[in-house]
């Protein structure tokens, strides 16, 4: 079984991938950094939960890839993207952040939290604030998983 | 703020004068005495009402310690001080009256008297400041309305009122358009409400400077308790706004009794037709005007709703003469203007009213030129929103600008109808109808009999069928496309679409300009009601494409809306769909970017291919112009690169070039063949600079090694000869056994592999001579001022460019200040003291203080990794830190020694030093990148997290959100931002780049600037007549000058925002090279001092020790570089040159003349 964790933070990752082997060594936990490559992943294979930041550049970057513009919603696109390609994997929004957007809008948690839901998303389970001074997202995150992984989730 | 309410417990019979009392608890017998002593006790009088008339900015007040109220009691109270002063108002308002009607004609002089007489006879207020910068804008200009403003800002002690100054100042600004004006109180408001959400100056602000935009006006008891101390007018005219706003809107029916019951108050004492009209609609009477124009304006409207243009501009033209402070006459010239084909008769009409009309002939035509009048005129409506001018012409806007209407609340029709002072309105009897008051309508009708407008509206709202509709319709000679516009309407508003589109098309195809565009929007509407989706696209993508201007009078998002819902195969295989959402994209907003990739994809998948470039152009010719505008607009690069294929920033920008380049192949309108090769050649110019930069960024390490070679080979020549004169096998076997003891003695472990030459290893001159010539390589190779390493290290990373690519990562989230290196402190954190405000002082303080320690523990670190990392130890530079350790051991000696040969050349022994060299300098790169991996930013986020730690526990609660995510940013972004400094200790040899250009240079080292200091911008003007191709080993030199150059622009030059200025000219005169770089000076700088040290640049620059001085200097970090570039000028580009440096007039200015030979 698989997961997929978005993320372009590295010490949030690490501390995401320690915490699902931990919890759930079964898994196997994939890697996207970018809105881009988290596109792909998801058209090109099968998971059984998605771990998601919200906020992502558009491609993984590196030394020769400055990663493209950085989207304030990208997660919430990423969703948009799943439900139009009708890809069902239940999704976690895991943020560090507790506003988002621009000069134009801005959101805070709450209202991210209410704009995804108002967009009715089937597959969507619900956000976390990570805050790797404490562990209060350990225990949400395992609230949200418990009944994914009863379930079965989706096998590759 | 607590809320109190008449229920609440009441306060002892002591406190019958008491104002809070009496504003808040008493009876309205208890009341009427306490109003009653007022009256006789000027000081009680005071107490209970504030300061009604004060005599100077500085006593303008905003807020008041009475308690808030509920809506029913704030009006209630406001209603009773503006009966109390019913007498004075009617006064006031006579002269604001005259002074609205004088401002409209440009009579600016007697404006002028009429305000100072308002503010002498009854004091300052915001009318009376927002009249005066409407007064001067109009008469002078914007630049002396915010002299004004600032002056009054100056004045200003609440800070209401500064805020109200401050913003209405920034809103004079030419450049702020009035959308960014209220992303600006918005972005205000957004951190006002982080700090107190209930604070009631927020409403207050909203109400005050942005009420004709779509943002909702609301919280009306705030808005009317800020006021409970503020100016008799300003109370007055917040009050009639309000209630008109609140009947307008009509959705709260609490807010529409406490209405009515405030206006009962005030009883009709108050002699203005706006608060006339609404009490009467208020309390559903019939209206009874007391217009001072009534025929005149009614024959008006029924001349133009006959056809009769000409007869309906010439009443217009009087009426604008005699009331200029009313909207309809504008209206009327420009649309019966427009359907004359006349130009206005300017010389005849106010100036103002000389531009407005022209204005909104274009938007009503939707010509080119119609974003710019829509701006134009928005941003008059907001300078003139005391007027009822105002209000009318905002619905105008509401209803001619398709896209701006439709975010606005449909209320504001009715609001711009209730404003009006003289002229009775058939459309505020239309406007009320259409809010369901039609009660108010049959009682005021009578007024109407005569009018034909009315009738018209009249019979379409009341007819029962279409038959009876056009019998009656007959009566009213109306021209015949009038006749059918009605006669279609009527059955549109009937729900009888496929009949209303027949008369549509047949009206779409005869009409004038305006009326086309009417029956073209009821047309998409009728086709979206009859789910024909696909077919409402095409009408209105075949109408962008013949007229791309008409998009402000399309409902776009509807549209656009109907046809993402639909996926109908017909929307997702045509480009109807990407054509209206390419229109909205380019001139309204991105609310659709993420469409787009949809849509795109979408056709493409329609289609069965991948790439835009591969599809075939149609045929037709509207079509083409379709794929075009797809290619152009719907594949844009934020398109492009969120779709399936894009791979990398550097793919979608050449993937962008095709798709460009694709455009010019098919198309034949010559300006977008201009604009797809204007954005050719500047995505090449962007990938060119971003390699470029990359490559640049990953050779900063560099040792110029073919220099050195030619130097060491002379130096080191007779040591060498003597050297393979002792090569023998017994020297060499000898030597080594000496060598192996002292390995044996100094095992390769951890740090104590270096063998330094020492006591032991003395004596033996064959290994003496080894050891002096190896350590005059490795000083060559490492510590060389022209060609080393070192020198690399300083001018690449040391001097400037590690501090502020690191620092400037905190600077752009706020979280480090400017470093004042006199006085070694730091400026105040003031972007987050306005923010935090009001925070006791002390925790002020405490905050200020954690910041500025944070600061410096940050610039600590940054100077240590410098001056104790970034550097090279040798056996006389201690520096156990140092990343590169150039201490030479005994078995390198012994590496050398056995491959030395007595037939071996000079050069080859060299090389292989210098391959030596060259390893040791990878070991230190490789110490390097492992440090600012993993070390660095442990290490600086550890001073982060206990900044984050140490203000939460300064600021408790008041922590702002944004500087928590501000320092979570700062640790995310520090890593990528570390990793790519890590990349920086790459080594590299000479960077040696072909087809560079004297101006590629300079761009480079402007990229490579902003990309050091993120955030940056540097405007740079340049004028060069100088075409030079650069030889490839000149770029780094030229790049690091003009880097230098721009750096110091950076540091000491006028900033605004982030933006530095910086003219660059470069000149060919003869075989001279001329370059000046020329900015303002910053206003922090000491002139004087900068004349000292350019004095002292010049007297070295005249003496021949200059180099030798100058370059022993150049190591130095922290100075302002002219050095180095004179080091850089000398040895890397080998030139003889002129520099001269001036300041004059606080124009800084760096001329350079050198020879062409130089670089070219």
């Amino acid at each position: 079984m698989k997961a997929l964790l978005v993320e372009d933070d590295p010490n949030k990752a690490q501390n995401l991938r320690q915490f699902l082997a931990e919890k759930l060594p079964d898994v196997v936990c994939c890697e996207a950094h970018s809105f881009q490559s988290a596109k792909k992943a998801l058209k090109a294979d099968q998971y059984a939960v998605v771990l998601l930041d919200m906020q992502l550049t558009q491609f993984d970057r590196s030394t020769q890839e400055e990663g493209g513009r950085r989207r304030a919603l990208a997660g919430l696109e990423l969703l948009r993207q799943m439900q139009r390609h009708s890809i069902s994997t239940p999704v976690i929004v895991i943020t560090q952040f507790i506003e988002f957007g621009d000069e134009t809008e801005s959101l805070d948690l709450k209202g991210l939290t209410s704009r995804i839901r108002s967009m009715k998303f089937s597959n969507y389970r619900g956000t976390i604030y990570y805050d790797a001074k404490i562990t209060d997202w350990q225990k949400e995150l395992t609230a949200l998983l418990t009944p994914i992984f009863q379930k079965g989730g989706n096998r590759d | 703020m607590q809320k109190y309410s008449f229920k609440q417990n009441k306060l002892a019979t002591a406190d019958l004068f008491n104002p809070t009392y009496v504003k808040c608890f008493a009876d309205p017998i208890a009341r009427g005495r306490a109003l009653a002593r007022a009256k006789n006790d000027a000081d009680y009088r005071k107490s209970l009402f504030g300061e009604v008339f004060p005599k100077s900015i500085a006593t303008l007040k905003g807020g008041t310690s009475l308690p808030i109220l509920d809506f029913n009691n704030e009006a209630a109270w406001t209603a009773e001080t503006i009966r109390f002063y019913s007498a004075e108002l009617n006064l006031i308002l006579q002269k604001v009256e005259r002074f609205d009607r004088l401002l409209f004609q440009c009579d600016y002089h007697a404006c002028d008297e009429i305000l100072k007489q308002v503010t002498r006879d009854w004091g300052y207020s915001i009318w009376a400041l927002k009249s005066e910068l409407s007064l001067r804008l109009l008469r002078d200009g914007p630049d002396s309305a915010r002299e004004y403003a600032e002056r009054a800002l100056g004045e200003a002690k609440t800070n209401t009122v500064r805020f109200l100054c401050r913003h209405l100042g920034i809103r004079l600004d030419p450049s702020t358009s009035p959308a960014r004006f209220i992303n600006i109180i918005a972005r205000a408001v957004t951190d006002a409400k982080k700090v107190d959400q209930r604070n009631p100056l927020i409403p207050y602000s909203e109400y005050t400077l942005l009420f004709y935009t779509e943002r909702p006006i609301s919280n009306f008891s705030s808005i009317l308790h800020v006021e409970n101390d503020s100016a008799l007018l300003d109370r007055y005219l917040t009050f009639r706004r309000i209630t008109t706003l609140i009947y307008a809107m009509r959705q709260d029916a609490g807010l529409l009794r406490a209405t009515k019951n405030a206006l009962s108050i005030i009883g009709g004492r108050i002699h203005d037709q706006i608060l006339n009209l609404v009490t009467a609609c208020v309390h559903r009477r019939a209206i009874t005007p007391t217009f001072a124009y009534p025929e005149k304006c009614v024959r008006m409207l029924d001349l133009y709703t006959s056809g009769k243009y000409a007869d309906s501009v010439r009443l217009a033209y009087e009426l604008l003469q005699e009331a200029p402070d009313e909207f309809p006459p504008y209206e009327i010239i420009a649309k019966a203007g427009l359907e004359l084909g006349d130009s206005i008769a300017s010389n005849a009409i106010p100036q103002f009213a000389a531009k407005v009309i022209p204005a909104l002939q274009s938007l009503v035509a939707a010509d080119a030129n119609s974003r710019a009048n829509h701006e134009w005129l928005w941003r008059m409506i907001l300078m003139l929103d005391q007027t009822p001018w105002a209000a009318q012409a905002f619905t105008f806007l509401q209803y001619e600008f398709h896209h701006f209407g439709q975010d606005l609340p449909k209320h504001y029709q009715l609001y711009g109808a209730l404003n009006s002072r003289q002229q009775p309105n058939p459309r505020l009897l239309r406007s009320l109808h259409d809010a369901g008051e039609h009660g108010i309508v049959v009682a005021t009708e009578a007024i109407f009999a005569q009018c034909l407008t009315y009738k018209l509206h009249k019979l379409v709202t009341t007819t029962p069928n279409l038959e009876s509709l056009e019998k009656n319709l007959s009566y009213l000679q109306l021209e015949p496309a009038r006749q059918l516009r009605t006669q279609a309407e009527f059955l549109y508003e009937n729900k009888e679409y496929e009949a209303a589109l027949v008369k549509f098309e047949l009206l779409d195809e005869s009409m004038a300009t305006r009326r086309h565009y009417s029956a073209l929007v009821f047309r998409m509407r009728c086709l979206i009601h009859l789910s024909r989706v696909h077919e409402a696209l095409e009408v209105a993508a075949n109408a962008l494409i013949q007229q791309p201007t008409c998009w402000s009078k399309l409902p776009l998002r509807e549209l656009i809306d109907a046809g993402l819902k639909s996926r109908h195969p017909k929307v997702t295989a045509t480009l109807n769909l990407a054509t209206v959402v390419g229109a909205y994209s380019v001139n309204i907003g991105h609310n659709y970017e993420e469409f787009q990739v949809d849509i795109c994809e979408d056709y493409l998948e329609a289609n069965s291919v991948q790439d835009p470039c591969e599809l075939s152009a149609p045929d037709s010719e509207i079509e083409n112009a379709k794929f075009e505008f797809f290619l152009a607009r719907g594949c844009a690069l934020s398109v492009l690169d969120s779709i399936d294929g894009a791979e990398g920033s550097f793919g979608v920008q050449a993937w962008r070039i095709r798709v460009c380049q694709r455009v010019l192949e098919i198309t034949k309108v010559e300006t977008l063949r201009m604009e797809m090769e204007a954005e050719i050649k500047e995505l090449t110019r962007i990938i060119s600079t971003s390699k470029r930069l990359t490559v640049l960024q990953q050779s900063l390490i560099y040792v110029d090694v073919d220099n050195l070679r030619k130097s060491l080979s002379v130096t080191l020549h007779p040591q060498y000869i003597r050297f393979t004169s002792l090569i023998s096998d017994a020297t060499v076997n000898i030597t080594f056994d000496i060598l192996k003891c002292a390995i044996a003695e100094n095992p390769k472990s951890n740090n104590t592999n270096h063998l330094i030459f020492g006591q032991n290893l003395t004596g033996i001159e064959l290994l003496d001579i080894l050891k002096a010539m190896i350590l005059e390589v490795r000083d060559a190779f490492a510590m060389d001022q022209k060609y080393g390493l070192n020198t690399s290290l300083s001018m690449e990373i040391r001097h400037g460019s590690l501090e502020g690519y690191i620092r400037r990562n905190f600077e752009n989230l706020h979280l480090v200040t400017r470093k004042d290196s006199k006085t070694n402190t730091y400026s105040v954190p003031r972007y987050w003291l306005e923010r935090l405000a009001p925070t006791p002082s002390n925790t002020i303080s405490s905050f200020q203080s954690r910041m500025e320690i944070y600061s410096r523990a940050l610039d600590d670190y940054i100077q240590h990794v410098n001056n104790e990392r970034i550097q090279i130890a040798t056996e006389t530079l201690l520096k156990p830190n140092a990343f590169f350790d150039f201490r030479v051991d005994a078995s390198l000696l012994a590496r050398l020694l056995s491959n030395a040969r007595k037939e071996t050349p000079l050069e080859t022994f060299i090389d292989s030093v210098i391959d030596e060299m060259w390893l040791m300098a990878d070991q230190g790169l490789t110490a390097a990148r492992e440090y600012f991996e993993k070390n660095a930013y442990s290490q600086i986020s550890t001073l982060t997290e206990g900044l984050e730690r140490d203000l939460s526990s300064i600021l408790g609660s008041s922590l702002h959100p944004e500087l928590v995510d501000n320092l979570t940013n700062a640790r995310v972004s520090l890593h990528d931002r570390l990793h790519r400094l890590a990349a920086w200790f790459t080594r590299s040899a000479v960077l040696e780049m072909a087809g560079y250009s004297l101006d590629d240079t300079v761009r480079l080292a402007k990229d490579m600037l902003e990309n050091v200091h993120h955030g940056m911008i540097l405007n740079l003007d340049i004028q060069s007549t100088a075409s030079v191709k650069v030889r490839p080993r000149a770029v780094r030199p030229l790049y690091n000058i003009f880097y230098n150059l721009f750096d110091n622009c950076r540091k000491y030059g006028q900033q605004v925002g982030n933006s530095n200025s910086v003219k660059y000219s470069a000149s060919i005169v003869g075989d001279q090279l001329k370059l000046i770089i020329a900015n303002q000076v910053g206003e922090f700088i000491d002139q004087d001092k900068v004349r000292e040290h350019l004095d002292e640049v010049h007297e070295l620059a005249r003496t021949a020790l200059l180099l030798s001085r100058g370059i022993t200097r150049v190591g130095g970090e922290g100075r302002s570089g002219f050095l180095k570039i004179a080091k850089l000028l000398v040895y890397d580009l080998g030139a003889d040159y002129e520099m001269k440096l001036t300041l004059d007039k606080g124009i800084f200015s760096v001329t350079i003349i050198l020879d062409i030979k130089y670089i070219q």
